[in-house]
């Protein structure tokens, strides 16, 4: 049965090119409409995504600020974003979801007048255990023009030699350190790293890739000083906001002080004519596996009529209705399959040559399949009805 | 003649409906046939030989009567087992010839082997096709060959399972004389070497001659039988 299926499937493929290529064509422009011209035109244009190490964004966020020798401190700033609570959060919420980066971000403290206290930008790659080391700072005239800032900053080293932001309950001895560009810090294992001395956070001309974020995390949170965070790659693109809701369901009586966010809702403060793309997305990939599915429908139908005496032929030479049913369900699975393949194939390319990404989907994949297999099983049964197969092989 | 295989239909009935008029096509007609016997079964068009035909190769259900294979009554079969029943043990050549316009006709002979699930399908069909004087022809598709060399595909899928019971239904129908006589010998042929039953079917008297049997059909009953 299956070679014949092969063979007859191979012989009636021209017959079949109109609904392979018509599904082929929803599944690269559902491909592209879903995940690709929405989410990585998006994360291609905005480093957010990457920046933040994930759809999601777990907040953690300090509004009160204390002065004490002659420092301003944050108290939440000290109580360590429990990331390692956070993580097994997610991993038991969100299967397949990874923390990606846990990270803290420069924290602007007015200290006196007209100076400023920079907290570095810094964190950790949760994935390897390895820290990120290019803390950013900023030099100073970048972010008040005018004024004198002084570029002084806490230095995120302990008396033992581990950064500040290591494992929770660890206890922590902050000290003063100066630093400029050049400069090296002591975070672990007496390793000593280079820090570069950038306009992160000041004006656009700056660093316009980070500069918007850390504004837009700040509105978000409500808090114009310190913030700190954890990316969370979601293992479903398309679902984050469901991920989200589960996420929140699950962090807010543990940690009412812990927001989650989408990275896309970032960029949506940003530019708003991303939501306005995803929401176009949305409304025609439907549109096109619902054409498709026509076009599938009303070819199969014609070709099932066209073949009636084939079909017939095959029940006279012994086939049973089944074995026929089978024959007719397996080369519309075939159609679905590789009109399928075909499409993904070329989403795949299409992403990777425009974005430099592939973000591939399964939906449209599965939904061509079904349809194929849907209206191949319901063409069979019209088209092999006894009363057909007698007609059909009648002498002309 | 081997008498292993008898094929017999008892006082089968068929009738139609044509909007509001009824036509009954068979009126009890009785018929046997054994293997390696050659019947012809005369009639004129419309008399009902192809629903006979049909009735008997178990393709549609009498209204009433029954057809026996080898006492076995085939309608009380399921139509699964029907079907391997005349997959295994019958051959159909049709006037139109029924070949499959996307296959060549090496792939249009090994269909039935394929579902028989024969390993040799290929050489099977290759030795058949060589058999009927079309060695030189098996990649060819039917849109490829001539009428006569068709029929004579037709023919070697037929036979290439080496069936019990070959059904011909006016084989000679869409053939010019030349080639209708080809392809009879070659029918004829290549049953009697099988050792196969065939009911022939057609309107033409010329092919009384190759059989064992002559019945006609008239009034929806086998009526007359001669030698």
């Amino acid at each position: 049965m299956f070679r014949l299926a092969l063979a007859t499937a191979r012989g009636n493929l021209k017959k079949y090119l109109i609904p392979i290529l018509s599904l082929t064509a929803a599944v690269v422009i559902s491909n592209l409409g879903l995940s690709g011209a929405a989410l990585l035109w998006r994360y291609s244009q905005y480093p957010i995504y990457q920046a933040y190490g994930g759809e999601l964004i777990v907040i953690h966020s300090a509004t009160s600020l204390r002065s004490e020798k002659g420092g301003v401190y944050s108290d939440e700033f000290f109580t360590l974003f429990p990331s390692q609570e956070v993580g097994q959060t997610v991993a038991k919420t969100l299967p397949g979801a990874q923390v990606t980066k846990t990270l803290f971000t420069a924290g602007i403290v007015p200290y006196g007048v007209a100076r400023v206290t920079v907290w570095p930008l810094m964190g950790r790659l949760d994935t390897t255990g390895r820290w990120l080391y290019k803390p950013r700072v900023l030099r100073g005239n970048d972010i008040f023009t005018g004024q004198s800032v002084e570029s002084r900053a806490w230095g995120p080293s302990t008396s033992d030699g581990r950064s500040m932001f290591g494992e929770p309950g660890r206890e922590l001895h902050l000290r003063v350190a100066h630093f400029k560009e050049g400069d090296q810090w002591d975070l672990t294992s007496g390793q000593r790293h280079p820090y570069t001395l950038e306009g992160v956070y000041g004006p656009p001309y700056a660093n316009p890739a980070l500069w918007a974020p850390l504004e837009t995390v700040q509105t978000h949170c409500g808090a114009p000083g310190l913030v700190s965070w954890m990316g969370v790659a979601c293992a479903n693109p398309l679902q984050v906001e469901g991920d989200r809701d589960k996420l929140v369901a699950e962090l807010s009586a543990r940690f009412p002080e812990l927001k989650v966010i989408t990275a896309e809702e970032l960029a949506g403060m940003l530019v708003a004519d991303l939501s306005k793309l995803r929401e176009t997305a949305r409304y025609y990939v439907p549109l096109m596996v619902l054409v498709s599915c026509l076009t599938i429908v009303a070819t199969t139908m014609a070709i099932s009529r066209s073949r009636r005496r084939e079909l017939a032929l095959l029940r006279v030479i012994g086939l049973s209705n089944n074995q026929v049913r089978f024959l007719f369900i397996a080369e519309c699975s075939f159609i679905g399959l590789l009109g399928g393949f075909l499409g993904t194939g070329i989403a795949s390319a299409v992403s990777l040559s425009l974005f430099k990404a592939s973000t591939l989907t399964y939906q449209p994949f599965a939904v061509s399949l079904l349809v194929s297999l849907i209206t191949g099983t319901i063409f069979s049964y019209t088209a092999i009805r006894d009363a057909t197969v007698t007609e059909s092989m009648r002498n002309p | 003649m081997e008498t292993g295989f008898k094929l017999s239909g008892k006082g089968l009935v068929k009738t139609y409906k044509t909007g509001d008029a009824t036509i009954q096509v068979l009126a009890g007609a009785t018929i046997e046939v054994s293997a390696g016997e050659m019947v012809v079964l005369l009639g004129p068009s419309g008399s009902g030989k192809t629903t006979l035909l049909h009735l008997l190769a178990g393709l549609e259900k009498p209204d009433s009567g029954s057809v026996f294979v080898n006492g076995t009554d085939i309608y009380s079969l399921s139509d699964a087992k029907r079907s391997r029943m005349r997959r295994e043990q019958f051959g159909f050549v049709f006037q139109s010839f029924n070949l499959l316009s996307s296959m060549s006709a090496l792939e249009n002979v090994q269909i039935p082997l394929w579902t028989l699930g024969r390993k040799n399908a290929r050489v099977l069909a290759e030795e058949i096709l060589e058999r009927v004087g079309l060695a030189h022809r098996i990649h060819h598709r039917p849109g490829q060959l001539s009428g006569g060399e068709q029929q004579r595909v037709a023919i070697a899928r037929a036979l290439v399972t080496q069936p019990k019971m070959v059904f011909a239904d006016e084989p000679t129908g869409n053939l010019d004389r030349s080639s209708a006589s080809s392809v009879m010998d070659c029918l004829v042929s290549a049953v009697r070497d099988s050792n196969a039953g065939c009911l022939l079917v057609t309107h033409n008297m010329q092919w009384a001659e190759v059989a064992d049997r002559v019945l006609y059909l008239v009034d929806g009953r086998v009526e007359v039988e001669r030698k």
